[in-house]
This record gives C-alpha cells, sequence and structure tokens, in this order.
C-alpha cells in the first residue's frame, strides 16, 4: 500500500490546511479560492448567511464534498491535490483518506444516528469496524462516553426514542469514540429547541476547554464569541474575514464584513459586555480580509 | 345448483395444481430475489457498464406483458436461438425474469431511500464503502422494501395463473380441465378463488401491516 504524502515544517503544528479551494456545481460558484488555516487546539467558527459555502467548506475538509480544485491536508498528510486545470497532484487511496477521516470527528444538523441501530451500536460500529477494536474494549469506551454525555441509560434504546438533544449528544459521542484529534462540526445546535441546546453546547464547550481542535459552523453568534478562537466569514463562496471574533465582529473592516454583523447588529450588541470581558483573556490579533 | 361435490370428487387433481403452483411461486420468488439484487445493485453502480445493461433489462422485462414475455420465450427461443425449453423451464424462467426486473426496481427505491446523512456519517466515520452498503444501507432499505417485496411476491402467486397457457399443469390449468368434463367452472373456478384467498389475504394482511411499521 502506498503511504500518504506527509508533508513538514510549514505543516508543524497546523491541524488542517486548505489551499485555494474551489467548487462550483451547475454553473453556480459555491466556493471560490478559499484559503483556511487550522492550527491544532484552535476553535474555529465558520459564520455566514445562508448559501454562503460555510458548510460546503466544513465538508470539503473531510471531502465529504470533494472540491473541483485546491489542495487539503490533514495533519501534514495531503489527501487532496487537483489543480484549476483538473490535473490530479497527490493521490489519496480510499484506505488512507478513510484512516484520516476515521481522525476527523464529524458531528452534523441533522444528527445522522443510524436509526435500525442502538445508541450503543451506533458508537461502538466504526471503533470495531474500522480501528478493529475488539467489541468488548470499544463497548467499554462507548459506556464511559455515555455517561460523560449523562446518557448511559439509553445505550440500548433506538436514537428514534431520543430527544433532538440526546440525539446530538450520541452523535458527539460517535464521533469521539474514534478518539479524533480535529472535530468538525456542523451547525449542532441548528436543528434544536432553545432548551435542548444547552445540553449540547456544554458538551462542545467542555471539548473545546479540552484543547481539541474544532472547526464549527453555527448561527449561535454566543457560542462563537465564547469558544472561538478564530472566526471565518463566507459571504457568496469567498472568505471575507478572518480573525478573533471580537475584532472580526466588533470593528469589520471592510463592507461585506459590515453588511454581514449588521444583520446581527442586536446580537452583536447584547454580545458585547461578554466580548469584552473575553478580550483580558485572550486578546486577538488583527483580522484578515481579502 | 351450486354442487360443492364436484370439487370434493377432483380435490386430488386440484391439489395437485396447488402443489404446482406453490412450487413455481416460491422458487421464482428465491430466483428472481437473487437476480434482482444483483440487478439492483448494477442498477446503482457507478459504472455506466454495469448500470445501463441492468437498466434496459429491467425496463424491456416491466414494460412487456408476461404473458408475451412466457410465449416468447416458450415458442420464439427455439425459432431464433435454437435452444429448446420445456414448458417447466419456459415458466421457470419467464416468471422469474419478470419478478426480477421488479425487484430490482424496488432494491433500488430502497437503497436511494436511506437517508443520504446517514451515508455521510459513515463515510466521515471512515468506514469503506462495502460496510457503508451492508451495515448502515442494506438494512435500513431492507426494512423499507419488505412491505413492495411482500405485495410483488402476492402479484407472482396469481402470476402463475398464466402459466396454464403453456399448459403447464397448474392450479388453474387443473381447473379447467377438471370444468372441461364436469361442467361445473362455476364451483371449480370459485373454489380456485377460494384457495388463492386464502393463501394471500394473510400475506396482503402481513404486507399492509409491515406498511404501516415502516410507514
Amino acid at each position: 500500500m502506498a503511504e500518504p504524502v506527509r508533508n513538514s515544517g510549514p505543516d508543524e503544528g497546523v491541524a488542517l490546511r486548505a489551499e485555494d479551494i474551489c467548487m462550483a456545481r451547475g454553473g453556480h460558484i459555491i466556493l471560490d479560492h478559499v484559503n483556511l488555516t487550522i492550527r491544532r487546539g484552535e476553535v474555529v467558527v465558520l459564520l455566514g448567511s445562508s448559501g454562503s459555502g460555510k458548510t460546503t467548506l466544513l465538508r470539503s475538509l473531510n471531502l465529504l464534498n470533494e472540491p473541483d480544485s485546491g489542495r487539503v491536508s490533514v495533519e501534514g498528510t495531503t489527501i487532496f491535490d487537483r489543480g484549476p486545470d483538473g490535473r490530479q497532484g497527490t493521490r489519496c487511496t480510499p484506505r488512507d483518506l478513510a484512516q484520516v477521516r476515521a481522525r476527523m470527528g464529524m458531528v452534523f444538523q441533522h444528527f445522522n444516528l443510524f436509526p435500525h441501530m442502538t445508541v450503543l451500536a451506533n458508537i461502538v460500529e466504526a471503533p470495531c469496524r474500522v480501528q478493529n477494536i475488539p467489541r468488548p474494549q470499544a463497548e467499554a469506551r462507548a459506556r464511559a462516553l455515555l455517561a460523560q454525555m449523562g446518557l448511559e441509560r439509553f445505550s440500548s434504546v433506538r436514537p428514534g426514542r431520543l430527544s433532538g438533544g440526546q440525539q446530538q449528544r450520541v452523535g458527539i459521542a460517535r464521533a469521539l469514540a474514534m478518539e479524533p484529534s480535529i472535530m468538525l462540526l456542523d451547525e449542532p445546535t441548528s436543528a434544536l429547541d432553545t432548551e435542548m441546546v444547552g445540553e449540547v453546547v456544554s458538551v462542545i464547550r467542555t471539548l473545546a476547554r479540552a484543547g481539541m481542535t474544532m472547526v464549527m459552523v453555527t448561527h449561535e453568534l454566543g457560542l462563537a464569541l465564547e469558544l472561538a478562537d478564530r472566526v471565518v466569514i463566507l459571504d457568496q463562496g469567498k472568505l471575507i474575514a478572518d480573525g478573533p471574533p471580537r475584532t472580526v465582529l466588533l470593528h469589520p473592516t471592510n463592507a461585506r464584513v459590515q453588511r454581514f454583523v449588521g444583520r446581527f447588529h442586536a446580537s452583536v450588541e447584547a454580545l458585547r459586555p461578554l466580548w469584552e470581558a473575553r478580550r483580558h483573556d485572550n486578546p486577538g490579533t488583527s483580522p484578515t480580509a481579502p | 345448483m351450486f354442487d360443492t361435490s364436484v370439487v370434493v370428487q377432483n380435490a386430488p387433481l386440484l391439489f395437485r395444481g396447488l402443489l404446482v403452483t406453490l412450487a413455481f411461486t416460491v422458487t421464482t420468488i428465491v430466483a428472481g430475489l437473487c437476480i434482482g439484487l444483483l440487478v439492483g445493485m448494477a442498477q446503482l453502480s457507478r459504472t455506466r457498464l454495469l448500470r445501463w445493461p441492468a437498466r434496459v433489462y429491467v425496463e424491456c422485462l416491466r414494460n412487456v406483458p408476461l404473458l408475451v414475455t412466457l410465449l416468447w420465450i416458450y415458442y420464439a427461443l427455439p425459432i431464433f436461438a435454437h435452444i429448446s425449453v420445456t414448458r417447466m423451464t419456459a415458466g421457470f424462467v419467464a416468471l422469474t425474469l419478470y419478478v426480477s426486473s421488479f425487484y430490482a426496481e424496488i432494491l433500488r427505491g430502497g437503497v436511494l431511500a436511506v437517508d443520504r446523512g446517514h451515508i455521510d456519517a459513515a463515510t466521515a466515520l471512515g468506514m469503506s464503502r462495502g460496510h457503508i452498503f451492508f451495515r448502515v444501507v442494506l438494512p435500513q432499505a431492507v426494512s423499507k422494501m419488505l412491505p413492495s417485496l411482500v405485495g410483488q411476491s402476492i402479484i407472482q402467486m396469481k402470476n402463475t395463473t398464466l402459466l396454464s397457457a403453456i399448459t403447464v399443469p397448474d392450479l388453474l390449468y387443473q381447473g379447467t380441465y377438471v370444468s372441461s368434463f364436469t361442467y361445473h367452472p362455476v364451483e371449480i373456478y370459485t373454489c380456485i378463488g377460494a384457495i388463492f384467498l386464502a393463501i394471500l389475504l394473510p400475506m396482503t394482511m402481513l404486507a399492509r401491516r409491515m406498511e404501516q411499521r415502516h410507514g
């Protein structure tokens, strides 16, 4: 089996790197030369209005959506490399890609739990099948994760019988069972009722504080402020801002960012005290805007 | 006058016919499921070389009346392909091919009905395509397909009555034979209808219950 191409040097400390990512479907540009680098332990929140390409960008990072061109590297391993002319650079075998994906936990907006399996089976399926972990060991790990999530009594229940918040926590547990080094979260609280958001947010908060590298698409500005080391704003497939949340959202540097932030003016103002409080804990750098 | 004694007197003949009907039903369903699974998977393949022939197979068989297929295999195959087939073989082949095209479509529909998000989730977890198909897609697809599969199998049993057109001694053929010398077709065909009803009604109810359970 061919070894996947590993880079060194400039990628030290980089968890994820997406370079010059382009994607178009049916003549419509979805991602337009997007560059994004995520360092280990960093929490990056992708913001943007509907159709801006943030979910597509997130899904491009583990190739659930394959870009037309660009380059994606995960912890120094290039998993996708294609020039604008369509010429393939580095090739990654399906097996290598699966191994890389297994190191990237993904949480979905609509949970996507396997409805025909119990909660426990949902969690142990991939560790047993992909990582070849013996079932008793995988089950012990799954039960420990369920206990952490406060869901241990639901291990033998089908996901359909759980509330949205509980299902999402199972989704997070399923991703964590693979012991990922990076978590991709696609609007993890968007499909939840207001009262269920809190239970999922608290799990995400715990993960972020434990130093997990996270890339999250969300519309929850409060969550972005509280957890994000960086906020990235996309507009019509273009990356228009990338920097600490306080700087990007309170001091937008160009008209497009101002327009986007303007839509959330009330929320931003309501959250200003939180930002100001956080400013002293985590002084940010200047935002970048292409 | 409705004379039930005609049925009783000729019960052994009718029973023999019923056994032939049941044998054809079961064997063609099993063979049809095997072929249907392969053709259905070929229809879902990314390779055009597999997808297109599978599509042609399904459309040709679904859109030609079963009786025509049956007669064509029995009468035309020896002429065009110089393959001589017995009436039993022709009946088995025609019924199998016909039902397999419907099973293939049911399988395709069942697989396509599985939420794409579940496949994404399995892919994101690093599962291989084989694992995803057999562990995530197929179990869900089967539960979605079951009511349609049972429904198609019910139709298959009724379709076996066409075998009498090529003189396969099934239940209908035996019934027609008995009526030809007893001159009591009403009693005989009523009895045949009752036999089909007794076998297929519970199956229909089972299919309906499955439909309710699996939405």
